[in-house]
């Protein structure tokens, strides 16, 4: 991984030296041990601070939309990341030939209350990135751990509906509305968002359960056809909620109804902003 | 919970009569409606029509939105596939339907609570079939409780609120009939 970093280093400073790019974004180490932040690099000498290793969380995509103003962007990616931005492309939120993507082959990322790889890496069927325009390091490292025997969303999707519906109220009830995860995920980058809406004011700002319930099923929705499944969201809820059970699903439906994934071909369009007069149409009487 | 129980007061015959809230797009499914009413095809009086320039038109927050409120079902219905008005509305619309009635069974919500139909302006018969076994696959589930929006005021403060009302009712204008009632 060593390697790695120091590759990063050099192609960071070079495109910035050779003003290829007007910024970097990357990771860099935080101030909590074992944390990693985003760091922005606007000059050669800063690359130094740039870092890859398995606890670089974030996914960094959030921040085009607001940083594209800068110039060309080059931006380091997991591939997951890089779904959200071929994303981000389909829907002119930046243009391909405004960014340099530098990507690498992940093995996922590490829980850092736990030291275990997290469920949605477990689940990660697309390690490899899918576009890119540097590549560093070579084949995606062999995580040594197991990760832990019980998967929530498998139980999940067993259970009977009536479990089903503990579980998930259980999961609603955890939340304090914080928003955290709509603000670390980059689909969601619209000026004004429902919740926030007064004129109809769709839902209450408290936690009242029924509109925790319908705020996270309206953003699942909004993000279907478009989630890369990074999962940043699930890692940026402070009450760990488990977010999956609605983006697995989601995903999962759209692969096998519409037979797509999301942010894998940026000259597709995504799932919802196109059609078949085939579709699947068995739930309608 | 006093406006759910008023939701599940039995009707006339004494079955639960549902509340249904019905999308219908302007074009179709509204103008079956009211062929149904030229025709003077019966149907059930359980749904609330809400008229919609197109199936397309309906964002998935409004379903969740009818069934917080305390829609014991929500039907939306359109133009047939390739019928649309605006040519393609209704495609996208099953799109979205298809994913969000999924996620809901996914989550644990009754299958019939979210209904869909495909019914056209020439369709008045065919309407009237159609709320007919919504409301039959909705009263069979009985009232909503899922997702319903309750106000839960704990025991000891309604009966604060009843102690106050009581020592405020003779000086306050409005309870003065309260009062005389009392003596």
């Amino acid at each position: 991984m060593n390697r790695w970093q120091d590759d990063l280093r050099k192609i960071a400073a070079r495109l910035l030296d050779n003003r290829e790019v007007a910024l970097v974004i990357g990771w860099g180490e935080g101030a909590i041990p074992g944390r990693t932040i985003p760091v922005f690099i606007d000059k050669p000498e800063d690359a130094a601070l740039l870092v890859v290793n398995s606890r670089c969380e974030n996914n960094l995509s959030v921040y085009i939309p607001r940083m594209k103003e800068r110039g060309r962007l080059a931006i380091v990616a997991k591939p997951c990341d890089l779904r959200t931005i071929v994303s981000l492309i389909q829907e002119k939120q930046v243009a391909r030939e405004d960014l340099h993507i530098i990507s690498f082959a992940c093995s996922g990322i590490e829980d850092h209350a736990t030291g275990k790889r997290r469920p949605e890496c477990v689940h990660c069927k697309v390690n490899t990135p899918p576009v890119y325009d540097t590549l560093i390091g070579g084949e995606a490292p062999i995580w040594q751990e197991e990760p832990s025997a019980v998967d929530a969303i498998e139980e999940f999707k067993k259970a009977p509906p009536e479990r089903r519906w503990e579980m998930f109220q259980a999961e609603m009830a955890k939340c304090i509305r914080c928003y955290a995860c709509r603000n670390a995920c980059p689909m969601c980058y619209c000026d004004e968002c429902f919740v926030e809406r007064s004129l109809p004011r769709w839902i209450g700002e408290g936690i009242e359960l029924t509109d925790t319930m319908i705020f996270h099923i309206t953003r699942a929705l909004h993000a279907a056809g478009r989630c890369g499944e990074c999962g940043a969201c699930s890692r940026a809820c402070p009450m760990g909620v488990n977010l999956g059970i609605l983006a697995v699903k989601i995903n999962e439906d759209i692969e096998k109804l519409y037979h797509d994934k999301a942010g894998m071909d940026p000259d597709k369009p995504p799932a919802f902003s196109t059609f078949r007069p085939d579709d699947y149409n068995d739930f309608i009487k | 919970m006093s406006e759910k129980e008023s939701t599940a007061a039995p009707g006339e015959t004494g079955r639960f009569e549902p509340k249904i809230v019905a999308f219908l797009c302007n074009w179709c499914s509204y103008a079956g409606a009211d062929l149904a009413g030229i025709g003077r095809y019966q149907y059930p009086p359980n749904v609330r029509v809400i008229r919609v320039p197109c199936s397309g038109r309906v964002d998935p927050l409004y379903i969740l939105k009818a069934l917080q409120s305390g829609a014991d079902g929500v039907l939306v219905s359109g133009c047939h596939p390739g019928d649309c008005h605006y040519i393609e509305g209704n495609y996208f619309a099953r799109r979205k339907f298809a994913i969000l009635k999924n996620l809901l069974v996914h989550l644990g919500l009754e299958e019939d609570r979210v209904q869909f139909s495909w019914v056209s302006a020439a369709e008045g018969e065919r309407f009237s079939r159609v709320i007919s076994e919504v409301t039959e696959t909705v009263r069979a589930l009985g009232p909503a409780h899922k997702m319903v929006r309750t106000l839960d005021i704990p025991e000891s403060i309604i009966s604060e609120l009843q102690e106050c009302a009581q020592q405020l009712g003779p000086s306050c204008p409005e309870h003065s009939s309260a009062k005389e009632a009392a003596t």
